[in-house]
């Protein structure tokens, strides 16, 4: 466990052999815990020799996780072992541990860093703007080399470096480096961080196994709720919704084959929330916080989310479910990062999940209202 | 059949237009030159068809390229 037993102290290696960690990440079939799941040997093969930057990426992107900054709390010790075993594997010219300015993950990174001497090759500590996209690995790559913290286009995968003279650049997400220090120590209990976040007696990160269901991890971890929960939403912002029954009974290993866990994220709807508002919000978040670099994301997600207001809004619901229908193929794969996907992919999730709940609204009801009316009436 | 026929029926390997996202500026201009490749969406950015460029259309396509105030569409014409 990463969260609860003290980090194993690792024998320094002076020299880590690159095929014997890629052997054992694949036999732990590691996968990236930033959001996008993509096999970590893969990336990191796919990085030897070409002598990259390594950014360690802890900066929660996903404004409802608070992994990486308990992380660097409680096991930095993890942390920087792995960013040091890729490091050396890869040949790495320097390690930029990136954290969003001014939160507390910044203040442990600086104490993380500020230890490292001779384990990181060129340690910095990289502290970007307070924006959604600013963690996306591109816009961190440019911000790694004093560009903007904006994402940009590529044709090819950063660890092959760029076009426009760019040099190789391999980001890892923090608990994904983590886990690369635990297979290496031959801990080979497959662990992950889950974020619990909404309406549960307790939230906040915990450290649980593919194994467990959901229901078992959001009621025995989270705290019995007195009606069960009415949906998720699952990996971020830019994740998928389900509703409750769709998911309780999954293992965290059947949702990988799924809808996925994205950043480690269930955010839970009570019955007294309104999906319907709680989709609006987040899509205009997710709008506003586009780069402005991509026409379709810079115009298309305040389209759809002003659609999908009008859908909950009722009165010309029609018009706008056509609008909406149109628009979610158009909008999805056109941005230069993944920005538009996400907001596609939990939009898109929201109408499967909440179909029912929109016709109560297109009749101008709302079931939420009604369980915090009763709330707020004696039995 | 000549390779030049077939290339007008099939594709021709290694063919492909690209846009770079951040820099493009909907000027739509490639959609005048290409429309069997290039619609433009409601906001005036292009709409890449993935079919394979046929050897007729190359042209266009070049022209599509050329075209482009801010060079945003690029024609790869990749060998072997």
């Amino acid at each position: 466990m990463m969260l609860t037993a003290p980090p194993p102290r690792l024998p320094w290696p002076t020299d880590v052999d690159a095929s014997r960690l890629l052997g054992l990440l694949q036999g732990a079939d590691l996968r990236g815990r930033g959001g996008a799941a993509f096999p970590t040997t893969t990336k990191i093969a796919s990085a030897l020799g070409r002598r990259p930057v390594l950014i360690v990426n802890a900066c929660d992107g996903e404004p409802l996780v608070a992994k990486d900054e308990v992380l660097l709390r409680l096991a930095p010790g993890l942390v920087a072992d792995g960013a040091a075993l890729v490091a050396r594997a890869v040949g790495a010219t320097e390690v930029v541990l990136a954290v969003h300015a001014g939160s507390a993950a910044q203040r442990h990174a600086h104490g993380l860093v500020a230890g490292l001497a001779g384990r990181w090759p060129a340690p910095r500590v990289l502290a970007v703007p307070h924006r959604y996209v600013a963690s996306e690995a591109g816009a961190l790559a440019s911000a790694a080399r004093g560009g903007p913290s904006l994402p940009f286009d590529r044709e090819q995968p950063m660890t092959a470096g760029a076009t426009g003279g760019r040099g190789s650049v391999l980001v890892l997400n923090a608990e994904t480096l983590a886990q690369v220090a635990r297979a290496w120590a031959g801990d080979t209990v497959p662990t992950r961080l889950v974020t619990l976040s909404g309406a549960l007696a307790s939230t906040g990160v915990v450290e649980t196994t593919d194994e467990v269901t959901v229901a078992d991890l959001v009621l025995g971890r989270g705290g019995r709720t007195a009606h069960p929960p009415r949906a998720v939403l699952l990996g971020g912002y830019g994740g998928s919704w389900a509703t409750w029954d769709a998911v309780a009974s999954l293992t965290l290993a059947q949702l990988d084959a799924g809808p996925g866990l994205g950043a480690g994220l269930i955010h839970v709807l009570g019955p007294a929330d309104c999906p319907v508002a709680a989709v609006t919000g987040i899509s205009d978040y997710l709008a506003a916080e586009s780069a402005g670099q991509c026409g379709p994301c810079m115009f298309g997600l305040p389209a759809l989310a002003g659609d999908w207001r009008e859908l909950g809004d009722g009165r010309t619901a029609s018009e706008a479910w056509q609008r909406w229908q149109r628009r979610l193929p158009v909008v999805q794969g056109r941005g230069a990062c993944g920005h538009p996907d996400g907001a596609v992919r939990q939009m898109a999730s929201a109408l499967a999940a909440f179909g029912p709940h929109l016709e109560q609204h297109r009749a101008g009801l709302c079931d939420a209202v009604a369980a915090r009316e009763r709330a707020a009436v004696p039995a | 059949m000549t390779l030049g026929q077939a290339q007008a029926r099939d594709g021709v390997q290694g063919a492909a237009l690209r846009v770079d996202r951040v820099a493009c500026t909907a000027s739509g201009l490639c959609a005048g030159w290409l429309p069997e490749r290039i619609t433009l969406d409601e906001w005036g950015y292009p709409v890449l068809d993935r079919t394979p460029l046929t050897a007729d259309l190359l042209g266009h396509a070049r022209r599509a390229a050329g075209s482009c105030p801010v060079r945003a569409l690029q024609l790869h014409l990749r060998t072997g």
